[in-house]
């Protein structure tokens, strides 16, 4: 089994201030996409914020949600590989057809 | 849960087993069904190419031959043999009891059939796929071939992709978390190292092809143009996601038979594989490169400059780890004891036939060379070196030197020597010439040819070959069943083996391991026999143990129902009017099936 | 059979089976959002993107995903602690958070219908259903299955504390979500790009 914040409400007050951030982050996805323009948002500096705000939130519930954090490298490196393998053959893809 | 001694007997233990043993034999009984089949359709297509302007069968049906032979080989025959061997031996050789999902496994098994069936269903109706077995759009698509054929393709390849993927997590679990004590990863046969390659393949490659092939099926029967330049689709982008799965998929092919061969090799020349953990990374480094490199089959499409380097380049690279795996393969056999059995002839003849095949492979990695092979008899040559030679050859290998174990009974040398030869002679009458036939221009799935394109000579002798071959065909399946009945007795360790296989009974008891076995090293069997000198040892008295203590998991139908539910639900594109019905029906048995599979006692 | 079995790598053989599935998935939705993004300006005719996405309900339903996910995580912690009643009230919101989300798909599909974008209608519609309907189609399941959880536990009440199953279910729905929020960005946040 897994290890586990079971025995502590201290895993239960992360995960709502988990929850408090990823729902801050939501809101800030929203705000600049609605206010791109008003503050002067340009495409690339949209793209990375974008990108930056989804990693952030993919990397609090991949590793904390999920506890990928603390399992054994074995999991950990089966997922992390695929998703790298993943993003890079779709990288090739776009790369070829766009 | 049933006890060790609850055996049961009958079709009903067959069709309810979750036992690897009778799962994997299944697997290679299906196979050799199967194997008839493309074998005929071989046949059919070179006695048609015998001589010029035949007309033995007519083109539609060349067609589907060249779309099933190539289909019914890969998926029907290669994947389910060595998928006979990885449900057989990976439990036995990580010293386990079965494999982490028993029902799972079984599950598989019989997806696969069922969706061979329906890949072949087209037969009894005249709408046999005859669109390749790489299915290009747009061909595929509704407009240029508007009968059933390629959704019974379509369909049917995403029934057996199923399958593999079930098997594939099923195998990746079971080779991470049931090693027995002691046996670290790289401490492991190395048949099991490519098996784990292979199921990490299969597992990351199939998801590519289920969404092609859902495209596929959504053009034809939604409206859909994603693959209808009319409409805004590109059929380059089929090629692409084809090939994205499909280059895995020939390392999927060919790692288990290399794994196989190390196995064969090492105990007939009575010496340790040559480099075990640069042959472990080596077939790491195959399986991550086989990524890297799907482009190289569509040199001849107009990539750009960039990407063709690229490609170019990764292919080569791909090659140097294979070629590793050869030299090591030489220099295990190198000064051993060497036995040749049928089985030993088998292996060593992949060692050769690959390297062939690997030539002529880094041949088209040159894209300007690649230019003049695409679509010619060249690359027929090559794949067939690579996956007949090689792959079938290793399986063939595979089969003799572990049907005592399953049977206990060995297989007969002399007919498998006689087998062995006339694939030999007849496999190399076949494929030798094409390389000529391809760089005198002769194109790929032409269903004839012309009296004065100076092909007729080649045609006719690898024709030749083909019946020889089919006749070693016959001589197998005599063998198999004669050595079923009369084969010499065979004990445990039937050839002097080094894996954990060998350390228990033959056939094996339905537990495996009376004690789960703890190991100390690679080839842990071997070195409790001889030292490391080769003097031999007094090997350990083996343990008593009660069988009643053991507990196995029980057998059930669900899996073989939830298979029908799956089959039944995707034969619902081809049955007019009522289709959604029969879809929604086969949908309903899987629901049904998951409640009663999950509430089931283990 | 892989329940309670001791394994080389200390995870549960199911733990371990559905982050291989996770693993596979990632290939399955990579090959649909190449897809879309090949396909997303190649419509020929038919409302395209920035003419009907609604940003504003699309980041409602990402809300409502994760906050189902904040749940999915709590309902496994009261798993452990044992505490009951709190497991089960949050595997119903789990349960009412998926519900929701088609809820918002339900409308999204329907509207773009009515505004004039079907599935057969051109290939950018085509890639952004399959994208997103085979993203909904994943909710359902993982709706049917926290529901059938939910009800096997209403039934054995305190006899019934399987956190390896509930931890299996809230891996699949994490990672649902974790789609989702590449999805949120990569098909509607990146819609003027």
């Amino acid at each position: 089994m897994s290890d586990s914040h079971a025995s502590h409400g201290g895993g239960v007050k992360l995960y709502w201030i988990f929850c408090v951030i990823l729902s801050v982050i939501t809101f800030l996805e929203w705000a600049v996409f609605e206010y791109r323009e008003p503050w002067g948002i340009g495409k690339v500096s949209l793209v990375v914020s974008l990108s930056i705000f989804s990693l952030i939130k993919f990397v609090m519930v991949v590793g904390w949600y999920m506890h990928l954090k603390d399992d054994p490298k074995m999991l950990k490196n089966t997922f992390i590989f695929s998703l790298l393998l993943a993003s890079g053959v779709a990288a090739g893809l776009l790369a070829l057809m766009l | 849960m049933s006890s060790a001694n609850s055996q049961q007997t009958g079709l009903w233990s067959w069709i309810t087993t979750v036992d690897h043993k009778k799962i994997g034999i299944m697997y290679a009984l299906a196979a050799f069904f199967f194997l008839v089949v493309g074998g005929a359709e071989a046949i059919l297509m070179r006695t048609q190419l015998l001589v010029p302007n035949n007309d033995f069968i007519t083109a539609r049906t060349f067609n589907s031959m060249v779309t099933m032979h190539g289909t019914t080989m890969i998926f029907l025959v290669v994947m389910p043999l060595s998928a006979a061997f990885f449900n057989y031996l990976t439990p036995l050789m990580i010293g386990a009891r079965d494999v982490a999902f028993p029902r799972l496994n079984a599950l598989s098994f019989w997806i696969f059939l069922f969706g061979g069936i329906l890949l072949n269903f087209g037969f009894f109706i005249d709408q046999v796929p005859r669109g390749g077995w790489f299915g290009y759009a747009n061909l595929t698509s509704l407009q240029y071939t508007p009968d059933l054929s390629v959704d019974f393709w379509a369909m049917g390849l995403q029934v057996v992709g199923l399958a593999s993927l079930i098997a594939s997590v099923n195998f990746f679990v079971t080779i991470l978390n049931m090693r027995c004590k002691g046996m670290t990863l790289l401490k492991m046969p190395m048949f099991m190292w490519t098996n784990l390659v292979t199921q990490v393949l299969l597992m990351l490659s199939l998801p590519v092809i289920t969404i092609a092939l859902l495209m596929v099926t959504f053009d034809r029967h939604f409206g859909t143009g994603f693959f209808i330049p009319g409409e805004g689709g590109s059929v380059i982008l089929w090629q692409h996601l084809f090939w994205v799965f499909g280059h895995p998929e020939v390392y999927i092919l060919i790692l288990p038979a290399m794994g196989i061969v190390s196995e064969i090799l090492t105990t007939f020349s009575k010496k340790p594989l040559f480099g075990y953990s640069v042959m472990v990374y080596s077939s790491c480094a195959i399986g991550f490169l086989g990524f890297a490199v799907w482009a190289h089959h569509m040199f001849t499409t107009g990539l750009g400059p960039w990407a063709t380097t690229f490609f170019s380049a990764a292919t080569m690279l791909i090659a140097v780890p294979t070629g590793v795996k050869i030299f090591n393969w030489i220099s295990t056999v190198w000064g051993g004891r060497i036995r040749f059995t049928t089985a030993n002839l088998f292996a060593l003849s992949f060692v050769a036939m690959f390297t062939f095949g690997g030539l002529s492979g880094i041949m088209h990695s040159s894209a300007p060379i690649d230019s003049q092979h695409q679509d010619t008899y060249f690359v027929v040559a090559h794949f067939h070196y690579v996956l007949y030679g090689g792959a079938v050859m290793a399986l063939f290998g595979g089969i003799y030197y572990w049907f005592p174990k399953v049977t206990g009974r060995f297989m007969d040398e002399t007919m498998g020597k006689i087998q062995f030869w006339l694939y030999m002679i007849g496999f190399n009458v076949t494929f030798f010439p094409m390389h000529f036939l391809g760089v005198q221009g002769m194109p790929r799935r032409n269903y004839t040819y012309a009296v004065d394109q100076g092909w007729d000579l080649w045609n006719w002798v690898a024709s030749v070959g083909a019946y020889a071959t089919a006749v070693g065909g016959i001589v197998f399946a005599i063998n198999f069943f004669w050595s079923l009945k009369k084969g010499a007795k065979a004990e445990g360790d039937a050839w002097n083996g080094r894996t954990l296989e060998w350390t228990i009974p033959s056939p094996p008891h339905e537990y495996n391991f009376g004690i789960e076995p703890t190991v100390t090293r690679t080839d842990d069997f071997w070195y409790q026999k001889y030292s490391e000198d080769g003097k031999k040892l007094q090997p350990p008295k083996p343990e008593k143990y009660d069988p009643n203590d053991i507990h196995l998991p029980g057998p059930s139908y669900w899996p073989i129902i939830l298979a029908a539910g799956i089959t039944v639900a995707a034969s619902g594109f081809f049955v007019q009017g009522i289709g959604l019905y029969v879809s929604l029906l086969g949908i309903a048995v899987v629901v049904v099936s998951v409640y009663g599979w999950s509430f089931e006692e283990a | 059979m892989s329940a309670h079995m001791e394994t080389v790598t200390g995870v549960d053989n199911r733990k371990f089976a559905m982050w291989s599935l996770i693993a596979s998935e990632c290939f399955l939705f990579g090959t649909l959002i190449v897809n879309y993004f090949v396909k997303r300006n190649r419509g020929l005719e038919g409302p395209t993107g920035p003419e009907i996405f609604d940003i504003n309900l699309t980041t409602l339903s990402t809300f409502d995903l994760l906050m189902s996910s904040v749940a999915m995580v709590l309902a496994l912690h009261y798993c452990r602690t044992k505490e009951l009643r709190k497991m089960q009230a949050w595997l119903g919101v789990v349960v009412l958070g998926g519900a929701i989300f088609l809820g918002f798909q339900w409308y999204e599909f329907n509207h773009f219908v009515n505004l004039g974008l079907k599935l057969d209608t051109s290939v950018f519609g085509s890639a952004f259903y399959m994208l997103t309907g085979c993203h909904g189609l994943h909710v359902a399941v993982g709706v049917l299955w926290i529901t059938s959880i939910l009800i096997t536990s209403l039934r054995k009440g305190e006899a019934w504390f399987n956190d390896t199953v509930i931890e299996v279910a809230g891996l699949y729905w994490h990672f649902v979500d974790v789609v989702w929020i590449i999805l949120f960005t990569v098909v509607y946040l990146f819609v003027y790009i």
